[in-house]
Formats: structure tokens, C-alpha cells, sequence
């Protein structure tokens, strides 16, 4: 599964991030863990990708390097036209402010700010005015516009990760990278959420990277790469949960499973 | 796992470093009083020794009264065993001039000049140079003091005496040496012949008679006979109890000098309290988890309590050995300090002794068992669901707490008020009334402080929000967020900065005070008074009167007698045709020209204490003990200078027995300041034992005295500030920790490192801002209190220094920028992966 048969489907046209012979050791000599094994992949502008893999596979590595969160052994990541590994600490913060949304599993929002708040943080930190027409719009679609003055703490826990969602997409990122958004909610919930991002595909053409282990999660993306022991095993187009699920079970996604990372 | 773990520990290490370091702090500080007390007793116990060995029996007078003559001295000589008496004089009335005119009159120790006991074996000195003082015109000197002040034997220089006519010539005749090896503790020692010591230190009674016994009889038997020869009014002392009562005399001064210091200590170790109880309670919310599965695996609440409990009494146990220990270092950068502020403390040994390694180590761990009392307590009442639900580590200020500080601090406030105003008289009992108020007054603010923590840190970080957008916002968010936590760590800021802010207040009110005083009372343009021994020869009145650059001069004499059966009540003669031109009385009734031998002038204020009026007579107690009766001619207002009765000349003189002055006024002859100033000049001068000022020096000097003390006392306090600086960073570092995952997320969505160091660092200023401001609320409420508790004489209108305390609030938000700093950079360098991870 490389990069150029991927091309060959056509759809995406620009490429918004992607890992060249990305490499990430942890380690030295014998206890030296290799957790991504020179990973090639581009992700697509406007497309919804889903990234599985069974821990200790190195989705959640790729998925950091790709967000500026870690750095690389070797290798490159670039997002848009920046190489991150020719950027400064600081360089690579103000790009995670200004280029990149994240959605995590939990502890998504700031206490002490409302949701509100929350969903400006990205542009407060740079001081920049917000696009407010763009952040209603973000708002109302997902359904916060009654919310906005509540603390984090007086919001249920689907409402909490919609707010982080909205403050994702707040800034236009290049990329929202996404870590098991709707790992602590229930079904209904989550679907909720994944209806959203993948609305936000559609509709504003946004680029939307997922790391998760529920097929049912992974069945909302456009495109789904399966990891393991560090590299991309294969690859999906327009899933559904039974192709997951399929995908899953075959040979090469279970091999050699017992030398992946811990 | 383990990565928590590993957390926990580096965590804990800090954590425990920096609670250690309050308490190490602290026990150094009780620590070095102890020794310092320890090591200047030995000192002045030797000295003690060396005084008294020789004399075998002393005869005291008790009664201040009862007269000591040549006679006795004879009658004691003739009894059977005694081998010899001398009657001695002592008085540290007696200065030595220098060529120059200077005197010679150390800071610290005094100048005591005594009659030379003739006896080797009764004399405590030795000549070492030169000759014993033989009679009239002579005088010896201890050789280190000849040393340092270069005096020469076979010179003769002036001494300022305590008679009228002000001073002595004297002919340097020897010098001595002091016991063994001099070691006077830098006091200066002068001695004259006997019949001139009593001249000129102006004695007619002996101060005592030294004895020597011959070994016919056994003391004991000879103190009985000497005892039989006096009345009630004496007391016979041997050896030991001379040893006894000389050590003591040094002992008092030490306990209180021991005292001041241990106070600053104590003051200390209770702001440490704050700073253990506060590090203990957040550390147990983020045990909660922990704790809550040790009570679901089936620990009782009794045992979490001990294990919390045990942890404390180790740190305590490390905390005070070490401080013990800093607190011989410290012992030693105390005597240079109190030295480098002019204590001139004799040299001595630090001793360590096992009565200041016992007080230090149960002092520290007392202190850290009681901080952790309340936090362990609150650990063993975990609920063993949290060990599955977890807690967001916030505690809001319950309503318990609330009821408990209002409780306290209107005990404390009464207690407070009691000593303040319940007339009590005896100074230990007020200072422990006063010190125990004011102790339970903080807790209880501190505890109701919780309520408005929040909205203070609001409102004060508002700028902060302004000026550093989101990061500010978020710094003053996190101040808000913890009320209990952010009122306990600017509790700790909020008590050493009461007292500083009071201190402030007090000293500004002395100052306007005098201002007052010099601007509305005193219309001289110059003043003289007693330089150190209460001495103001009368000859300075005729030689500035002669001269020409001055017009008026007035000279002022106090004294005390009963009037109307008021003991003690202030009683001065001054000439009252020309008062007008020196001070302005404020005369509300009658007229100072009519006081004549058998009226009075009064003060408004003792007047109406005892509901007299013009016309009315008083009671006048007379020093041959009978009494006259004076009627009141005039009422005067002003309390500053004088609050009592004003007599004639003449009257005074069958009533005190001084006839020096205690304050001469004085006005230049023109205008021309310039020309007095000189001649004030050269007063000054020629009258060592005198102070001659202006009213600009006058005030110069005491404003000087009174910011010295206060940076003295500030110096102090410091200790406090600093363990409550140990605090911030302490409650910073558990704020930074907890709030890992936080502090990830920020940084994650794009948060500079240099953003996050602002936004730490500025929750630590708002903290410190919080403290600072309950602070010097505090201070002033105390400073009001202790103003209109004392005498309108003392301090009188309130005055406080605005720009001051300002400069001490914006001071300590500095100092919480800097506790800030190590915290803000352990969150700026946090491992985003980690954190969020």
C-alpha cells in the first residue's frame, strides 16, 4: 500500500500534511523500539482519514509527529508547505495554534474557561481577532449557541467534546488531528460527534485525521489506514463497519503483532 | 504507571524540600536566639565571676533612701573577723572628653566610672600602668580603652560629671586592667579616688560597702554580726549571692535581647504553619485516589491519619535537625549583623547546648505535626468511592470553616482588645494576651479571607487580562479558581507584612507627631537637652545667654511628686515671663504671669482628670515630705511637651531635687540663622554631655532613628516574608503539577512556552498581591488600635504612609513574580506528550 496507489483514486487533489520516510525510535541498543518503521503517507485536503491499529502499532506516534506534538528520528512531516522539522519550539507551537485543531479522548477543555472561551483559545493565544461569522457558524452547527457562557464543569461530557470539536475547527486549521474523540462517550453520542466532523468535511472542506480503534468510529471516514508494528499495512476507501471489520481480521493486520511496542 | 509514579516521587522531593525549609528556617532561627542568650550568659557570667571574687560579704542598700556613710563603713570595719570594708561609688554619669571635645561613649556598653577600692584582695582591677588615683584632679583609665582612645598617662583632659558645673579637668594618672584579662565586654571603666568619686559623680551615700574578712571567724558568723549593725533599708550579700545578683543583672538584659529574638522566631515558624498545613492539604487532594483504595483495601481512617501523620513528624524530624544546625550558622551572621547595626556585643562563645537541641527539635516537629493535624484528619475522612471517582482537587471554603473564623477572629479581636484597652499592667501577661489575639485574629481572616479570595484575585488580575490576553486571563482565573488554597498561601505574605505595614503606620505617626509637635508647640529655634545621663549643666544657660547671637533662652526642669495624692505626677519650673517666646503652652485659661510661689499652672488634661478648675487648689507633695498647697492661675492645653503642673523657680526647689535642665529653648538674637547656627555650632561643641539642634537637625535625627528601627525591624520580619515567599513557590509547584494534563492541553493548542512562564508567574503575583493587600489592611487595623490604646503623648494622630505600604504591595507582587519563576519554568518545560498523554 504506497502513496502513489493511493493516487491513483483520484478524488483528493491537494495534499495538506504528509510523512516522508518518517521514522521514531524510542530507546537504545537493546531495548531500542522502533514505533514507526519509515511511514509514507500524505493526507488529503477535505478528506476524513481514519488511522487503526492495535496498540503499540505507532498510530498515536504518527499521529503526534504529524501534529507537531513529537519530533521525528528521521524523516520528514510537512504540513501544508512547512517542514516541521526545520521549525523551533516556538515556530512549532505558533504552527499548532494557527494551522493544526486537536480533538482528544478527554480533558479537551480549560476549566477555568467557558465554552466559549474554550473554542477561541487557539486565536486568543495569538492575539488575533476571531472570525466571528465563521465561529457562530461553527457554533450553531454544533449545536452550543445556549451553551457558550458555561464552564466546562456545567457541560455533559458529548457536549464537552462538541465544544472541543467547535474550538478545533475554530481557526480553519490545515489539519484537525483527532485521538479517539468518542472513546468516553456512549454510542449515540459519539455518532453525534463523528455526524459533525464529518460534516465539517463535507461541508467546509476540512481536513480531518482520527486515530481510533472502534470500527463503527472509523466507518464515518473517507479513508482508512491500518498500522501496525510501525508501518501503514493497508488501506480503505469509502468504508463501512463489515469492510473494517474484515480488514481487521486479515493476515497482515495480525502479524507479528506479539514485536510491536508496549 | 510507573511514569505516575516516578512523577509522584520528583514531585514529592520538591515538595518536601520546600516544606522542610520553612520549618528548617524557623528552628534556625529559635535555634541561634538560644544560642546567642547561651553564649553572651557564659560571657557575662565570667564577668560576673571576676566582679565579685575577693568580696567575701557586701552590704546593699534595698532602700534607695537609706543613707551609707563613712560611718558605717567604720562601724562595719571594727567588726571581729573583718579584715576590711570600703564603701564604694559607682554611676555611669561620667564621661571622658576626648582632645578633639568628642566624648567617649560607646553604642552599646556603658561608661561606668567608680570609686577605686585601695584593698588588692576587694578590687576586682590592678593598676597595669602608672598609679593608683591619689586624690582631687585624678583619674585612671582600663588600658584597652587608653589603648584604643590613645589617652596618654601624665595628660590631663576633661570629664563631663554630673554636677552643675558640667565638667572636671582631671590629670590621667595610670592605667588599670579589669580581672584577668580586661575583658570588659566593651564597657569603658574610669575610677577616681574615693572622697573625688563622690565629688564628682555627685554621690553623698555609698552605693554599698565591700568586706574582706581576716579567716578568724567563718563568714557566715561575720554576715550576721555586719546584719545586726543595720535596720531594715540593707542587705548583707556573700560571694554567691553577689554572683547570683550580678549575673542576673546581665541575665535580664540578655533574656529580653533572647526574647526579641525568639519572637521574630516564633512569628516565623507560625507562618510556616500555614505553609505546611496549605502544602499537606493540596498534596492530600491529589492522593485522594491513593487514599481512597488504601480505605477500600480496608485501611480505617485512623490509619490513613497516622501514615499522613508519620510523614509529617519525619519531615519534621529532618527539618528541625537540620535547622538546628543552620542555626549555629546562623548564630554567628546574627552577631555580625546585630553588630553591623551597632549592638557592639562583647565576643563569645556558641555554645550548642542539648537544652537548645531539645527546644529546637520539639519546636520544628510540634510545629509540623500541628500544621499536618488538619490535613490528615481530612485524609482519613476520604471517602473509599474516590479511589474509583477521583476528586478535581478543589476545595471550596465550606461553611464549617467560615463559622470556625469568624469564631476566631472575634476572639481574637477581643482578645486583642483587652490588652489593649483592659488595663492591664503587668507586661508579660500583655504581650501574651497580645501576641495570642492577634494570632487567633489572623487564622480567623485567613479562614474568612477563602470567601473573598476569589473575587479579589479578579479583580486584581483584570489587568493582567487586558494587558496579557488570554494568558493573563487564565493567571487570574487560576488565582480564583482555589479560593482556600490561594488565602492560605497569601495568609502566610499577609502576617509578616501586617506587621511591617504596622510598623510603617506607627513610625509615620511618631513622625507627624513630632512634625506636629515642632510646628504648632515649639517656637525656639534651637533646643538643647541631655545627650545621655539626664544632664544639662546650668552653666550653658548663662553662656548662651551671654552670647550674642542668641535673645531668649529658656530652660525647662521636670520632675515627678504627688499632687492630690496622684503619684508621679509630672512637675517642671521654667521661666514664665519669658515661656511665650519658646513654646506655645496653648493657654485656654487664666495667665502664666501670675504663677508666684504658692500658684500653679496646669495641664488641661490633669485637670479635668480631677475636676479641678481655675481658682481651685492642689496638693503639692514637698521633698521634706510635708505638703503645700498651690492655687490654679492658669490651664494650658498642649499634652506634647509637659502634662502636669507648672511651678515657680523657687517652689521647685522645696519640691525635686534636680537642678540640671531637661530642655532649654532657645531663639537667635536676628534673623540671620546663619551666624546662630554657627555659634549653636561651637555650643555643641564645647557641651559634649548636651545636644544642641535645631528643630530641622531635631527632626532629621529622630525620623533617622525611627526608619532605623523600622528597617531593623523589617530586617526581622524578613525571615517571615521569605518562608512565605518558600510558600508561593511551594503552592505553585503542587498548582503546576496538578494541573499537568492542563498545562498540556495549552500547550497542545498553542501556548508558548513564554505564555505559560506568564501565566504562572502572574497567578503567583496575584497570590502574593492577595496577601500583601489583606496585609496591610491588618497592619493598619493593628497600627489604628495600638495608636488610640496608648497615651495621646506616645502617639497621638494617626498617620499613615500611603506611598509606603503602596511601595510594600507592589514590592510583594514582585517578590510573587520571582516565587513564580521556578514553577512557571517546570510548566513551560513539561513534556506536552507527557501531559497530555
Amino acid at each position: 500500500m504506497t502513496m502513489l496507489e493511493s493516487r491513483t483514486q483520484a478524488i483528493p487533489e491537494v495534499v495538506a500534511a504528509r510523512a516522508e520516510q518518517a521514522r521514531k525510535v524510542y530507546g537504545e541498543g537493546e531495548t531500542q523500539v522502533v514505533a514507526l518503521d519509515s511511514v509514507d503517507v500524505s493526507f488529503f485536503a477535505g478528506e476524513f482519514t481514519a488511522i487503526m491499529g492495535p496498540s503499540g502499532s505507532g498510530k498515536s506516534t504518527l499521529m503526534h509527529s504529524l501534529a507537531g506534538l513529537d519530533r521525528l528520528t528521521s524523516g520528514r512531516v510537512v504540513i501544508g508547505d512547512v517542514d516541521l522539522s526545520q521549525l523551533s519550539e516556538r515556530d512549532l507551537t505558533l504552527l499548532r495554534r494557527t494551522k493544526i485543531g486537536f480533538v482528544f479522548q478527554a480533558f479537551n477543555l480549560i476549566p477555568t474557561l467557558t465554552a466559549e472561551e474554550n473554542i477561541t483559545l487557539p486565536i486568543d493565544l495569538g492575539r488575533a481577532a476571531p472570525d466571528m461569522a465563521w465561529i457562530d457558524e461553527v457554533v450553531r452547527a454544533v449545536g452550543l449557541s445556549d451553551r457558550l457562557g458555561h464552564k466546562p464543569n456545567e457541560l455533559s461530557g458529548g457536549q464537552q467534546q462538541r465544544v472541543a470539536v467547535a474550538r478545533a475547527l475554530a481557526s480553519r486549521p490545515q489539519v484537525v488531528f483527532a485521538d479517539e474523540p468518542t472513546g468516553n462517550l456512549d454510542s449515540t453520542t459519539g455518532a453525534a460527534i463523528l455526524d459533525f466532523m464529518r460534516n465539517a468535511v463535507r461541508q467546509y472542506h476540512q481536513t480531518i485525521v482520527m486515530v481510533t480503534h472502534d470500527p463503527v468510529a472509523a466507518s464515518y471516514a473517507d479513508r482508512v489506514l491500518f498500522l501496525a508494528d510501525g508501518q501503514i499495512r493497508s488501506e480503505l476507501r469509502d468504508p463501512n463497519t463489515d469492510s473494517i471489520l474484515a480488514a481487521l481480521r486479515s493476515p497482515a493486520q495480525t502479524a507479528s503483532n506479539d514485536s510491536g511496542r508496549n | 504507571m510507573w511514569n505516575i509514579t516516578r512523577k509522584n516521587v520528583a514531585a514529592n522531593k520538591v515538595r518536601l524540600a520546600l516544606t522542610a525549609l520553612a520549618i528548617v528556617l524557623g528552628v534556625g532561627f529559635v535555634s541561634s536566639a538560644n544560642i546567642l542568650s547561651d553564649g553572651l550568659r557564659d560571657s557575662f557570667g565570667d564577668l560576673a565571676a571576676e566582679i565579685v571574687d575577693g568580696t567575701d560579704l557586701q552590704v546593699d542598700r534595698v532602700d534607695s533612701d537609706a543613707p551609707l556613710t563613712r560611718a558605717d563603713v567604720e562601724r562595719i570595719e571594727v567588726v571581729p573577723g573583718v579584715r576590711v570594708a570600703e564603701g564604694n561609688y559607682g554611676e555611669d554619669t561620667v564621661f571622658p572628653v576626648r582632645p578633639d571635645g568628642t566624648l567617649v561613649r560607646p553604642e552599646g556598653p556603658p561608661v561606668l566610672a567608680f570609686s577605686w577600692t585601695v584593698d588588692e584582695q576587694l578590687n576586682p582591677s590592678a593598676i597595669e600602668q602608672g598609679r593608683a588615683p591619689e586624690g582631687p584632679g585624678e583619674w585612671i583609665v582600663d588600658f584597652s580603652t587608653a589603648e584604643r582612645e590613645g589617652f596618654v598617662i601624665g595628660e590631663t583632659y576633661d570629664l563631663v560629671v554630673p554636677t552643675a558645673e558640667g565638667f572636671a579637668a582631671a590629670e590621667l594618672v595610670g592605667t588599670f586592667r579589669f580581672g584577668e584579662d580586661n575583658q570588659t565586654n566593651g564597657a569603658v571603666l574610669l575610677a577616681f579616688e574615693t572622697t573625688t568619686a563622690a565629688v564628682l559623680l555627685d554621690q553623698t551615700d555609698f552605693a554599698s560597702v565591700s568586706i574582706a574578712i581576716d579567716g578568724t571567724r567563718p563568714v557566715s558568723t561575720v554576715r550576721t554580726d555586719v546584719e545586726g549593725l543595720f535596720t531594715d533599708g540593707y542587705e548583707v550579700l556573700d560571694t554567691a549571692d553577689l554572683n547570683a545578683e550580678t549575673s542576673a543583672g546581665f541575665n535580664q538584659a540578655i533574656t529580653i535581647f533572647a526574647w526579641v529574638l525568639r519572637s521574630f522566631a516564633i512569628i516565623a515558624l507560625f507562618v510556616s504553619i500555614f505553609i505546611i498545613a496549605n502544602t499537606f492539604n493540596i498534596v492530600m487532594s491529589q492522593r485522594v485516589r491513593e487514599l481512597g483504595l488504601l480505605r477500600a483495601v480496608g485501611a480505617t481512617p485512623r490509619q490513613v491519619r497516622r501514615a499522613v501523620l508519620g510523614e509529617a513528624l519525619i519531615v519534621g524530624l529532618i527539618a528541625s535537625a537540620t535547622g538546628i544546625v543552620v542555626g549555629l550558622g546562623l548564630a554567628y551572621g546574627l552577631e555580625a549583623a546585630l553588630n553591623g547595626i551597632g549592638a557592639e556585643l562583647p565576643p563569645f562563645d556558641k555554645p550548642l547546648s542539648l537544652q537548645t537541641i531539645a527546644i529546637g527539635m520539639t519546636v520544628g516537629v510540634v510545629v509540623t505535626l500541628v500544621s499536618a493535624w488538619v490535613p490528615a484528619r481530612r485524609a482519613g475522612r476520604t471517602s473509599p468511592v474516590t479511589a474509583i471517582s477521583g476528586s478535581d482537587g478543589t476545595d471550596a471554603g465550606s461553611r464549617r470553616s467560615t463559622i470556625i473564623g469568624g469564631v476566631l477572629a472575634v476572639l481574637g479581636g477581643a482578645l486583642t482588645g483587652i490588652a489593649l484597652f483592659g488595663g492591664i499592667e503587668t507586661t508579660s501577661t500583655l504581650l501574651i494576651l497580645l501576641g495570642v489575639g492577634a494570632a487567633l485574629f489572623l487564622v480567623g481572616i485567613t479562614l474568612l479571607s477563602s470567601l473573598v479570595a476569589a473575587p479579589i484575585s479578579r479583580a486584581l488580575g483584570a489587568p493582567l487580562a487586558a494587558i496579557y490576553k488570554r494568558p493573563g486571563f487564565l493567571a487570574k482565573e487560576n488565582a480564583a479558581r482555589n479560593p482556600k488554597r490561594t488565602a492560605t498561601t497569601a495568609a502566610a505574605l499577609m502576617i509578616g507584612l501586617s506587621l511591617v505595614s504596622m510598623a510603617f503606620v506607627i513610625g509615620q505617626t511618631l513622625k507627624s507627631d513630632l512634625n506636629t509637635l515642632l510646628e504648632t508647640t515649639v517656637q525656639a529655634d534651637y533646643a538643647a537637652f541631655p545627650n545621655t545621663s539626664g544632664l544639662v549643666p546650668e552653666s550653658i544657660v548663662s553662656d548662651l545667654e551671654a552670647a550674642p547671637e542668641f535673645d531668649t533662652v529658656v530652660g525647662f526642669k521636670y520632675w515627678s511628686t504627688d499632687v492630690n495624692g496622684r503619684e508621679g505626677t509630672e512637675i517642671g519650673t521654667t521661666d514664665f515671663d519669658q515661656l511665650n517666646a519658646v513654646l506655645d503652652l496653648d493657654l485656654v485659661d487664666g495667665d502664666f504671669s501670675e504663677v508666684t510661689n504658692d500658684t500653679t499652672a496646669i495641664w488641661e488634661g490633669f485637670a479635668e482628670d480631677n475636676g479641678l478648675a481655675l481658682g481651685d487648689s492642689v496638693t503639692v507633695l514637698l521633698e521634706n515630705d510635708t505638703t503645700t498647697e498651690l492655687t490654679i492661675v492658669a490651664v494650658f492645653a498642649d499634652s506634647n511637651i509637659f502634662e502636669g503642673l507648672l511651678v515657680t523657680d523657687t517652689r521647685w526647689d522645696t519640691i525635686g531635687e534636680q537642678d540640671t535642665f531637661d530642655w532649654v529653648g532657645i531663639n537667635a538674637a536676628g534673623d540671620d540663622l546663619a551666624e546662630a547656627d554657627a555659634a549653636i555650632e561651637a555650643f555643641a561643641t564645647a557641651y559634649p554631655q548636651v545636644l544642641v539642634q535645631s528643630a530641622a537637625q531635631y527632626r532629621a535625627d529622630i525620623t533617622g532613628q525611627v526608619d532605623f528601627l523600622l528597617m531593623i525591624l523589617t530586617g526581622f520580619l524578613g525571615l517571615a516574608i521569605l518562608i512565605a515567599f518558600i510558600g508561593i513557590v511551594n503552592t505553585m509547584a503542587l498548582s503546576v503539577f496538578e494541573r499537568t494534563r492542563e498545562l498540556g492541553l495549552l500547550r497542545a493548542v498553542g501556548m508558548t512556552r513564554r505564555q505559560t512562564h506568564t501565566m504562572v508567574r502572574w497567578e503567583a503575583a496575584i497570590v502574593s498581591l492577595v496577601g500583601a493587600i489583606f496585609g496591610a489592611g491588618v497592619g493598619v487595623l493593628f497600627a489604628v488600635l495600638v495608636v488610640v490604646a496608648t497615651p495621646d503623648f506616645v502617639l497621638n494622630n494617626l498617620s499613615i504612609p500611603w506611598l509606603s505600604l503602596i511601595a510594600l504591595v507592589v514590592v510583594a507582587g514582585l517578590i510573587g513574580l520571582l516565587a513564580g519563576f521556578m514553577p512557571a519554568r517546570r510548566a513551560g518545560k513539561l513534556d506536552v506528550l507527557d501531559a497530555i498523554g
